[in-house]
């Protein structure tokens, strides 16, 4: 009775296994969920993060996209947004911080109307050239050691400050070694040649198809070109649309431009434009 | 089967602890997403912030221009806009817009300081001569390096560089050779850095003695120059109602002689300004009369410009006595007692005449480096949202008596009020309403 009492049963011993396999075993189970949600919320919040920085890096550009007011012959600033900038098709580009010249071999003329591939296909501008002042000089640059001459900081951060020239496309101008995504073209100093030059980035690297559109004060237009303009003017407002895999419709946002003349009331003379 | 009860008990306890630490991941990362979302929605609100502060100070030039003259209402606060003095001295409505980064205007949950500077109280960089480089706080290499990179040709000073020299560099590119767009492209030229933009040039002796600002350094680069001001080349007048001066560049016709005549100048006189063809300066014109009244007509009438308004002048009202300090011919005395006039203020050209010791040489040498209106505004802008601070300077120029926003920067750093000399504190809030 004493060893009855002190001991357990096989049973015991049995449906105690048991219990603790079921726990276990939906414990793991739970964790498992539990840690692949995690994942797939990191994962999507990464992408969407990602799709932020690219929208308001975008947005911050082009609110800042200038125009000379006063000379209004200069070919250093414009806005051209068209559909096959003419680019050499089948090259992609170093993501990230690693930048590769954005030379074509033959430089076609500042302003010409010129033709090549086009990721858009919808008649849209897949291909956005212009010129910005304003945007802040980078604090790694405010912040270099006083020390540090001239060359140094070439060296170190590029040329910085002035006209810079920008241009957002599907196809970059350079050599890209294989990547692919939507491209930035930075030049610093701007040069008046719209269509080559500076450096290049994979500025977002999920995008499949990026196009804009350009509100004239009345109807949205698929194509701006201020070289071509009498009297130069930038949209009121300039439509992205953009593809991401996997998704079926256009992610798409509108940015405003905070320099233009063009209202509702006072729509654009010309968009400078084929339509 | 005390120990083995327990066993069971030690894993539901894991098991929990486990549940618990995959929850506290998830929450975290929720948390993280719901922080950047709030930060990305903070940082848009105070650039529109921003935005909204430059709009009402356009909006506020747009109705003095139209001669509306309205009392405005702007929630508890009321401003009367003027329609009769013009942009011309510190006291009027547009300068005293956002009382220098004093008031803290209310939109919705985010707050709007700012403050308007005009653009001619800067020195332009595209009017900047060799001997008014001399008198800023500038090195000789730095002079040689400016002057090589935005004037033609390719002979290199001892001191400066050209194309070969920028070639050189490891990020090459070709030297502007034309006036600065930006007071950052100065980051282009040779000898120039970020510190020396932005930061006192304390090791730089200047032949001109700057006062002191507040925090008791020397003047930087940044308060000094602008890429862009223009005034208007038109007589004294209410804003955007004055009468374009007379243009002395064309020969003097005889309905100019008779305009000339009609504005109280003798014929003698008027033939003595057309006999006189190297004359191509007001300060020359007014020099070929003796008398003050003369050189006023001269001085307020007369111009050697075809254009409508003209780019890089300083506006002696509201230009700073460290800027009136650099300009060539400009003595310190000079400069102060300019800044002593500015509190009456100069309506027009010939009221400089009224400052002592403005005459002869001075008058001859500097009258046309100054003007008393502008056309050129810089407005200021600090937004806040929750705890997202975005500060802007926004170029307002006014063509053909229309306002414009024509360029927008990104001001780089975390003390701009400090920079700007503001208040840390503002002493009036101004809360705006929908309009009903």
């Amino acid at each position: 009775m004493r060893r009855n009492q002190s001991g357990i049963t096989l049973l015991e011993v049995l449906i105690t296994a048991v219990m603790t396999v079921f726990i276990l075993a939906g414990a793991v189970a739970a964790m498992r969920i539990g840690i692949g949600y995690n994942e797939h919320l990191r994962t999507g919040r990464t992408v969407e993060e990602n799709r932020r920085l690219f929208e308001d890096k975008l947005t911050k550009l082009i609110q800042h996209i200038y125009i000379d007011p006063v000379n209004t012959t200069s070919a250093t600033t414009y806005f051209v947004g068209q559909s096959g900038q003419g680019m050499p098709p089948g090259q992609t580009i170093v993501p990230g911080e690693q930048l590769i010249p954005g030379q074509t071999t033959q430089a076609p003329a500042a302003g010409a109307q010129v033709t090549g591939s086009s990721s858009g296909g919808s008649g849209d501008a897949d291909t956005l050239m212009f010129t910005v002042v304003g945007r802040p000089v980078p604090a790694k640059v405010l912040a270099a050691d006083p020390s540090d001459d001239f060359e140094t900081n070439n060296q170190h951060f590029g040329p910085q400050g002035g006209i810079t020239e920008y241009a957002i496309c599907m196809t970059p101008v350079g050599d890209s070694q294989g990547q692919k995504g939507v491209i930035l073209r930075e030049q610093v100093p701007a040069d008046e040649d719209a269509t080559q030059g500076g450096y290049e980035s994979v500025l977002e690297p999920d995008i499949t198809k990026i196009s804009f559109q350009f509100y004239d004060g009345t109807q949205w237009q698929s194509s701006w070109n201020t070289f071509a303009q009498t009297t130069r003017q930038v949209p009121a407002a300039i439509r992205v649309s953009y593809s991401m895999p996997g998704e079926t419709q256009d992610r798409v946002f509108i940015v405003g431009l905070a320099f233009t003349t063009v209202t509702p009331n006072t729509p654009a003379l010309s968009t400078g434009g084929t339509s | 089967m005390r120990r083995q009860r327990g066993a069971v008990f030690v894993y539901c306890l894991v098991v929990l602890a486990a549940l618990v630490a995959v929850l506290a991941a998830v929450e975290s990362t929720v948390r993280i997403d719901v922080r950047s979302a709030t930060n990305r929605v903070q940082e848009i609100k105070a650039r529109q912030a921003c935005l909204s502060g430059v709009q009402r100070y356009i909006a506020t030039i747009a109705n003095d221009l139209k001669g509306g003259g309205a009392t405005t209402s702007s929630g508890s606060s009321t401003s009367t806009i003027s329609t009769t003095s013009g942009a011309t001295t510190l006291q009027d409505d547009w300068a005293q817009l956002g009382s220098n980064g004093d008031e803290n205007v209310i939109v919705g949950d985010c707050k709007v300081r700012m403050q308007v500077v005009d653009a001619s109280s800067l020195i332009n960089m595209s009017k900047l001569t060799t001997p008014w480089l001399n008198r800023l706080p500038l090195s000789q290499q730095q002079i040689d390096a400016l002057n090589d990179y935005t004037t033609p040709g390719q002979t290199a000073s001892a001191d400066g560089g050209k194309d070969q020299y920028y070639n050189g560099l490891a990020f090459p590119y070709k030297p502007k050779l034309a006036p600065l767009d930006t007071l950052d492209e100065l980051l282009q030229v040779r000898y120039f850095t970020a510190s020396s933009i932005w930061q006192p040039n304390t090791n730089i002796v200047s032949t001109v003695t700057f006062a002191a600002g507040p925090n008791g350094q020397q003047p930087t680069l940044y308060e000094l120059l602008t890429p862009y001001s223009y005034s208007p080349n038109v007589q004294p007048g209410p804003l955007g109602q004055q009468q374009p001066k007379i243009n002395l560049t064309a020969p003097i016709s005889a309905g100019t002689v008779n305009r000339l005549v009609g504005l109280g100048l003798s014929r003698v006189n008027v033939v003595r300004l057309q006999t006189a063809p190297n004359i191509r300066t007001l300060g020359a014109a007014a020099a070929v009369f003796p008398s003050i009244q003369d050189k006023r007509v001269i001085l307020d009438s007369c111009t050697y410009s075809g254009a409508t308004r003209i780019s890089g002048l300083i506006n002696l009202n509201t230009a700073s006595q460290n800027v009136l300090s650099t300009v060539p011919g400009i003595t310190p005395n000079l400069a102060q007692a300019i800044v002593n006039q500015q509190q009456t203020g100069f309506t027009k050209l010939s009221d400089v005449l009224n400052v002592p010791g403005f005459t002869g040489g001075a008058l001859t040498q500097t009258i046309d480096s100054f003007c008393v209106e502008s056309s050129t505004f810089i407005v200021r802008v600090i937004g806040f949202c929750g705890g997202t601070t975005v500060a802007m300077e926004a170029t307002v120029d006014i063509i053909n008596n229309v306002p414009r926003l024509t360029r927008l920067a990104d001001v780089p750093f975390t003390d701009v009020i400090g920079r700007w000399n503001w208040n840390s504190t503002t002493s009036t809030d101004t809360t705006l309403k929908e309009a009903s």
